[in-house]
Parts: C-alpha cells; structure tokens; sequence
C-alpha cells in the first residue's frame, strides 16, 4: 500500500481505504477476531498470551476452557518461535502469522511458518499418530514420550503436539507447503469445541 | 469455518496476502472493553518497542491509538454491530499507520463527514481554537462526540485524515479511518 502515493488524489485512498473493509469482511468470513504478523519473540509471545486471557475473561469463558486455549497457544507459539529463521540466503520473504478466531462451536488458533524441510517428516508423522488415537491412546502416548524424554532430548520432539492433541479433542488440522529445496510453510489449525 | 483443511489453508493464504499487501502488523476485529483497550496498547507497545524508532513517533502512535479505541469503543457501546469493530496497525514508509473501523447509522453519516473535512482543512491554530471550542461546548452539554477525538489525531500527526464510508446496508455504514503517524 503506496501511502505516499494515496495522499494525491481523493480516489486512490479512498481505494486504499476499502481494503479496511474488505479486511474486515475477511475477518469476518471465518470469525477471526485476531491476527498477528511478524516476529514472535519471547515477550511478544507473553502479551498475545496476556491478550487472549483478558479477551476470554471479558467473555466469560469457563476457566476450564480457558486453560486448554491458553496452554494450546503456549505451544504453538513457542513452535513458531522454535522454527525463526533469520533472513537469508535461500529464504523466502515470509513472514509468520498467528490467528485467533471463535464461531458458533469452536474456538480456533491458526499459525502459519517457515519450516525446514528435514524436519517435516517427524512433524507429519506426530501429527497423524496424534490424529489417529483415541483420549486414552494420548494419555499413553504422553507418558511413553514423556518417559523417553528424559532419557534423550530427540526422544522428546513432538511432545508439544501430543499435548495440544490432548487439550484440543479435535483431529489437527495441517499443511505443508514446500517453498524450496530447503523450507516449507507449515500451516496448523485447531480447534477447541465450545462447551 | 470450513471443516475442509484446503479451504481453510486457502483462507489462512488469502490473510496473509493481505496482510503483506497492507504491510500490517496487527488486526483485532470485535467488541471493544476496557480490558481489550489494554490489552491492544500492550500488544502494540510491545512490538513499537522492538523497533529501533525513536520514542516520539512511539509516543505519537500511542496516542493516536488511544483516540482511535475510545472513539470505537463509545460509537458501537450497546450496538448490535460491536462485532464489527476493527483496529489495525500497519507500517509505513516513514512511520506506521492506525486504522479503524466501525459501524454507523447512516443518519450520523454527513455529520462525520463533514466534520472531518472541517478538520482536513485547518490550520494548527485553528485546530487548537477548534478544540477548546468544543470541549467548552461540551462540558456544557455533557455530551462527548467523536470531535474532539478526531482533532487531537488531527493535531498529534499532522496528517489528513482519510476516511470512507462503505454502505452495508439500509441503515449502516461501515466507517473506516486511517492515520498516518510518520516522522
């Protein structure tokens, strides 16, 4: 968006200005209520966590409920965060996105990032291991990860999924999209059903 | 939402897109409290802090944003269209730009309006005359519009205002406004 430019005639911002509309009517078209894009540190992490605490409170969400959203969102925040990659060669221009959104029956966070493409593989396979147990099948699950993480760190990867898995009682949703020889866009969406 | 993962993936691309396109930051969309105001401000706060801008401009965009919430925040205060609240933070090439939007009646339409262009066209003096007038006025009828929030945007940026207005149906129009807040 050329703001420089917007400022010559009447036309062009008011053109530019639709866009807030049309986001808005983006926003809307899947209950979106928040979107967040750029870098995920540490202390931005803390305040979308804080955010999305005070919105629910606001809106009278049951602690229960609460919990599950705010411990799935440490997750896949700190996944986003784990996965940085600085600009560089051969990295694509892409800049990782959080979402945060609430319809009728679910609550849902979305994130999207760059990811290496060696590490697709275990990811997917967490994934659809998760997606194909039952409640009782994650519970053992979580504690034989758990066992074997202690034993070594490799052990322990996807540990994070299995917990959001649990919390979430929903089949995960996820993409991957290869951008070169070297990254791919993971795209992950969950869902925690209204109670 | 799609239960259809490729529609939803499609969905989180087109956001993207925009997002990019728009060089935004950060987009809330819905029912605005006191407790959202803040929580909005420390988001932003946090991010502005990890630039390397000066405090000024930081301090600009605070305000700028304050004004820009409140202002939401009495407008839609027990509409039905309180979800249709939207508040965003972009870049810009020598600065950042605050945007927002909300539903009005189509009966508040030509005041705004014109009231906004009022502004567009005056002078620092004539804004600081303008302001005091109002709050004068006021404080009289106890009644407090979006006027004096639009001036004090007006006078932190000295920038134009942008506005439109997007007809959504008999009664309402969605009213956007953008700020510049640039060195």
């Amino acid at each position: 968006m050329e703001l420089e430019n917007s400022f010559e005639t009447k036309s062009s911002y008011q053109k530019q200005l639709s866009h807030i509309y049309s986001f808005h009517k983006l926003m809307d078209e899947n209950d979106i209520m928040l979107v967040y894009c750029g870098d995920f540190s540490q202390e931005l992490n803390k305040t979308l966590l804080s955010f999305t605490e005070r919105k629910f409170k606001t809106e009278n969400v049951e602690d229960n409920t609460r919990r599950k959203i705010f411990n799935i969102m440490v997750e896949v925040l700190q996944n986003i965060s784990k996965n940085k990659v600085d600009a560089g060669e051969n990295i694509p221009d892409f800049e990782a996105i959080f979402m945060l959104g609430t319809n009728n029956n679910d609550y849902i966070l979305i994130s999207s990032n760059l990811i290496r493409n060696e590490k697709i593989a275990p990811l997917q396979d967490r994934i659809e291991q998760v997606n194909s147990l039952d409640k009782e099948g994650l519970k053992n699950l979580y504690k034989e990860v758990r066992l074997n993480a202690s034993f070594s760190d490799k052990a322990g990867a996807g540990i994070g999924i299995i917990d959001i898995a649990r919390k979430s009682e929903n089949k995960l949703e996820y993409s991957f999209v290869e951008m070169n020889n070297e990254y791919s866009v993971f795209s992950f969406l969950i869902r925690i059903t209204k109670q | 939402m799609n239960t259809n993962f490729r529609n939803d993936l499609d969905y989180v691309n087109r956001v993207r897109g925009q997002m990019n396109k728009n060089q935004l930051m950060l987009c809330y969309r819905g029912e605005m409290s006191q407790e959202i105001v803040i929580a909005l401000l420390n988001l932003t706060e946090n991010k502005l802090n990890q630039t390397n801008d000066d405090s000024t401009i930081k301090t600009r965009v605070f305000s700028v944003m304050v004004e820009c919430l409140q202002n939401i925040t009495q407008q839609s205060k027990e509409s039905i269209h309180a979800k249709s609240n939207l508040f965003m933070v972009g870049y810009a090439e020598h600065g950042y730009t605050v945007y927002s939007g909300n539903v009005v009646k189509k009966e508040n339409v030509e005041e705004l309006r014109s009231r906004i262009l009022e502004i567009n066209t005056m002078t620092e003096e004539e804004l600081k005359e303008f302001y005091k007038s109002l709050i004068k006025n006021e404080s009289l009828s106890g009644k407090t519009g979006f006027g004096l929030g639009l001036i004090h945007i007006a006078r932190k940026t000295g920038n134009a205002l942008e506005f439109n207005f997007e007809q959504i149906d008999t009664d309402h129009y969605f009213f956007s406004l953008s700020t510049l807040v640039d060195h």
